[in-house]
């Protein structure tokens, strides 16, 4: 049996780890693989810059919503890019308060990807609308003609959840930084960037009663961050759960979506791991073992997510009600139902294959059931748009959605985008926590 | 503060510092303070820091802006604008409960910021001591305990003080 892994570097001493994670920033060591796939983020940028410009030209028309499937890519690409930035919030929260030393090599660009990942989520709702120039409306303001939001709506929760969400990630990821800015400006050798750290830094000097006030701050937000999560999550899975659609009026969409989302999230985690991981060459810093222990929350979130479908059948039979009974048969036997195997497959059938440990500490196969996790992911989140929206209660509704190109060009587009800052992230902010990795190395030498 | 005579011990270790700590207060040595890479869980306690009041600053701000978002929620509701939607209830205070819940988290964090950089001081991008070479080295690996150079008794009193392996002089 091999000894408990400790997640931390065996013989590092502490200038060697600000080395390690200060340097690849300090010393800009990216060569012609970075230069690359920043030129192809870049163009994908560009692409959805200009999808969004045609978008709002032309109207929503342009994507294949001119069926009953009103949110079509939209809403499905919202769900999947909000879930994946809730894992980061949740390996930060949950991993701190029950003091994991895994967390303090990874939490950085986990939280990186949810500042990126839920401000890219906010896109969607604004220019689904028809009018995205009125998004606005959903702010509570005095207006002239004294109309408030419709604070019975799931979106304007969303709203809420969402603007609150980006807020708090923002303060709780900047604080965590802060510590770090200060170690990369008394490392920094050329002014500009001396003086580039330092302004983030906000003059940091690692006394005694900064780092009082500074925990105190960090574990409360991290309290706080817990039940955001569950609640912004929870709010998305309400978008579809306080309407009365077949499929979509289920009382488990909260938990099952908060469930999702931190499924997709940590698979992104996994895959962004292994990237910077390779880039920053911290091997010693993120450690075989991280990967070991998030394919274990992958493999268990799976579980749950496979318990959860089969409950949607279950009840879907049980309600009696001819549309639900309808919808689920309509999942295996319908038009979509290649797409709906496909994901039964990604979620709930590859993911097992982390029950064993060979393959939970093999890289490829960690990316690639990872990748497959978020394709599945988000191949769900069409499909419960998708099965509700093209057989709902009326039967000549029924229609079925076929997305068009910019609908495609939209989508890569915002994944372009995610890649393109974080390449600028990896060069800028060291990717990680290096003040929390001393702490525990400190506390494991002690 | 300023031109004030401060020695800097340092110590070896995160436990050696919060030791030197401890044994400074216990000899009565005036400590202004100590640097350190990362958060030291004792530190605070064995310096003999008073307490921080961050969090209830957080609780009261969350409450109260849960406080007023339910409010604007339930006036505009039940007394501005009332729709009858199928003589659904006006205070339909479920719904409601969502955005006062996000709102609360985000006025607490957000008040829990403003107060962390006000009882830090920060940003204050001029400090005196970052004149000192031992203030680049505590963001990296040093461990230092500051106290002020009051006697000449000061500087033998902190080399004897366990953990610590040199004691140097600076001003602040």
């Amino acid at each position: 049996m091999t000894a408990d892994p400790s997640y931390l570097p065996d013989s590092a001493s502490f200038s060697q780890i600000t080395a390690s994670v200060a340097d690849p920033v300090l010393e800009q060591r990216f060569g012609l693989v970075w230069w690359i796939g920043f030129a192809v983020a870049a163009a994908l940028t560009l692409t959805m810059i200009f999808s969004l410009v045609w978008l709002v030209t032309f109207g929503v028309g342009i994507w294949g919503v001119n069926t009953s499937n009103v949110w079509g890519f939209a809403i499905a690409n919202y769900v999947w890019w909000i879930g994946i930035g809730n894992a980061g919030t949740l390996i930060s929260s949950m991993l701190l308060l029950t003091r994991q030393r895994w967390r303090a090599s990874i939490s950085r660009f986990a939280e990186a990807m949810t500042l990126f990942a839920a401000a890219i989520a906010g896109l969607f709702p604004i220019f689904h609308l028809g009018r995205p120039w009125f998004f606005y409306w959903l702010v509570p303001y005095p207006d002239s003609m004294t109309l408030l939001p419709q604070w019975n709506s799931p979106l304007v929760w969303d709203f809420f959840a969402i603007a609150s969400y980006i807020l708090f990630s923002l303060m709780f990821w900047y604080t965590g930084a802060i510590p770090d800015f200060a170690s990369l400006r008394d490392r920094a050798q050329g002014r500009a960037k001396q003086r580039l750290y330092g302004v983030l830094a906000f003059g940091w000097r690692g006394s005694a009663r900064h780092w009082q006030i500074h925990q105190a701050y960090y574990g409360a937000m991290a309290c706080l961050g817990v039940p955001l999560v569950v609640s912004v999550h929870s709010v998305v899975g309400l978008d579809f759960a306080a309407g009365m659609m077949p499929g979509w009026n289920e009382s488990i969409f909260p938990p099952y979506f908060v469930v999702g989302a931190m499924y997709s999230g940590f698979a992104m985690v996994v895959v962004l791991a292994a990237a910077i991981r390779r880039a920053t060459r911290t091997e010693d810093l993120i450690t075989i073992d991280h990967f070991d222990v998030m394919a274990r929350i992958l493999l268990m979130a799976s579980l749950i997510m496979s318990a959860s479908y089969m409950t949607e059948w279950f009840f879907g039979w049980y309600s009696g009600e001819a549309a639900e009974r309808q919808f689920v048969l309509n999942e295996f036997r319908g038009v979509y139902a290649p797409i709906y195997w496909t994901m039964i497959a990604c979620n709930c059938v590859f993911p097992l294959f982390f029950a064993f440990r060979p393959i939970r500490r093999w890289m490829p196969a960690l990316i690639v059931i990872a990748v497959l996790i978020n394709v599945g992911m988000w191949l769900e989140r069409i499909l419960i748009i998708n099965e509700t929206l093209s057989h709902a209660y009326v039967p000549s509704q029924w229609t079925l959605f076929w997305p068009t190109i910019w609908d495609w060009l939209l989508l890569f587009g915002t994944l372009g985008f995610f890649a393109f800052l974080f390449y600028i992230f990896v060069r800028v902010i060291p990717a990680v926590s290096i003040h929390e990795v001393k702490a525990w190395v400190s506390e494991a030498r002690a | 503060m300023s031109g004030q005579r401060i020695l800097f011990a340092e110590c070896d270790s995160a436990r050696s510092l919060v030791a030197a700590a401890r044994e400074a207060r216990r000899q009565r040595l005036r400590t202004v303070d100590a640097l350190c890479p990362f958060l030291i869980e004792d530190l605070h306690e064995a310096m003999g820091l008073p307490p921080v009041q961050l969090r209830p600053i957080m609780l009261l701000a969350g409450l109260a802006a849960a406080a007023a978002m339910f409010g604007l929620q339930y006036w505009y509701s039940v007394s501005f604008y009332p729709l009858n939607s199928g003589g659904r209830a006006q205070n339909a205070w479920p719904s409601f409960m969502l955005a006062t819940f996000e709102t609360g988290v985000l006025a607490a964090a957000f008040a829990g910021f403003v107060t962390m950089l006000v009882g830090c001081g920060l940003p204050r991008l001029n400090h005196p001591l970052f004149d000192t070479p031992e203030a680049g080295r505590a963001t990296s690996d040093g461990f230092f305990l500051l106290v002020a150079d009051e006697d000449s008794a000061t500087r033998t009193a902190l080399s004897a003080l366990p953990g610590v392996i040199a004691v140097t002089e600076g001003a602040t």
